[in-house]
């Protein structure tokens, strides 16, 4: 019987990459949900290493896209989206903590 | 982990293994379908069941895209169900569709593999007009 308690950590690890990568592709969450409980459940059946038995986390996922014909475009525009946000967010940072805002604003030197 | 392997594409090729596994990428769905006939299964049992028929061993890597296409095209339907105090299972079983698509297939693969039976077997011989 399946029992999750006795996943080694490179199990859980390529879990976790392999949810992501589903993820990445706009697979729909209870898609990647169930994958995962998927193969969770063969893993603990059948002992075998994950990569030697799923291949690499992002070429299963690419699978498995593929399979259920998620749209190119949401393949390419989530990660394009992830990465135009975590830009934002470093531009919010950079304001937040004192950076440039104004171009062409006021140059204060501060001496102590 | 181990090195990645690099991918060569050869026409036919000389492995044997890999000549299975080119012949397994056309066929492995419908193979699958046959085998949900006679009752649901889960994938890992799936995988089972299809080494016992005398497929040979497949990998899951292989088998859980062509069950998640299955699936989506409505040829198989699943069901999760809880077991002995562990997560659930998923087990898989035909849909009407899947099931009148096997006996289509199962008839258009009996009269496709005995044409190439002949073929490789190079039985045949050139028409020629007297």
């Amino acid at each position: 019987m399946t029992n999750e308690a006795t996943l080694p950590p490179n199990v859980e690890q390529y879990l976790g990459a392999v949810r992501e990568h589903l993820a990445l592709r706009g697979v729909p969450a209870a898609t990647v949900g169930a994958q995962i409980q998927e193969l969770k459940n063969h893993l603990v059946d059948s002992g075998a290493d994950p990569v030697a038995e799923f291949g690499w986390p992002d070429t299963y996922a690419e699978q498995v896209a593929d399979a259920i014909d998620t749209p190119g475009w949401v393949r390419w525009a989530r990660p394009a989206l992830a990465y135009i946000s975590t830009a934002l967010l470093m531009l919010g940072i950079t304001v937040i903590a004192g950076g440039p805002v104004a171009p062409g604003g006021p140059l204060r030197h501060c001496v102590g | 982990m181990a090195p990645r392997k690099s991918k060569k594409k050869a026409a036919v090729p000389v492995d044997p293994d890999a000549r299975r596994s080119q012949w397994l990428k056309g066929l492995l769905e419908i193979c699958i379908l046959g085998v949900l006939s006679g009752g649901e299964a889960y994938g890992y049992e799936l995988l089972q069941r299809l080494d016992e028929a005398g497929l040979g061993s497949i990998k899951g890597g292989t088998l859980y895209p062509r069950l998640a296409a299955l699936e989506a095209s409505g040829l198989v339907e699943v069901e999760w169900r809880a077991g002995d105090g562990g997560p659930g299972r998923k087990y898989y079983h035909l849909t009407p569709l899947g099931q009148s698509t096997r006996i289509e297939a199962a008839a258009e693969f009996h009269q496709f593999s005995t044409v190439v039976d002949g073929l490789i077997a190079g039985d045949t011989q050139r028409k020629t007009s007297a």
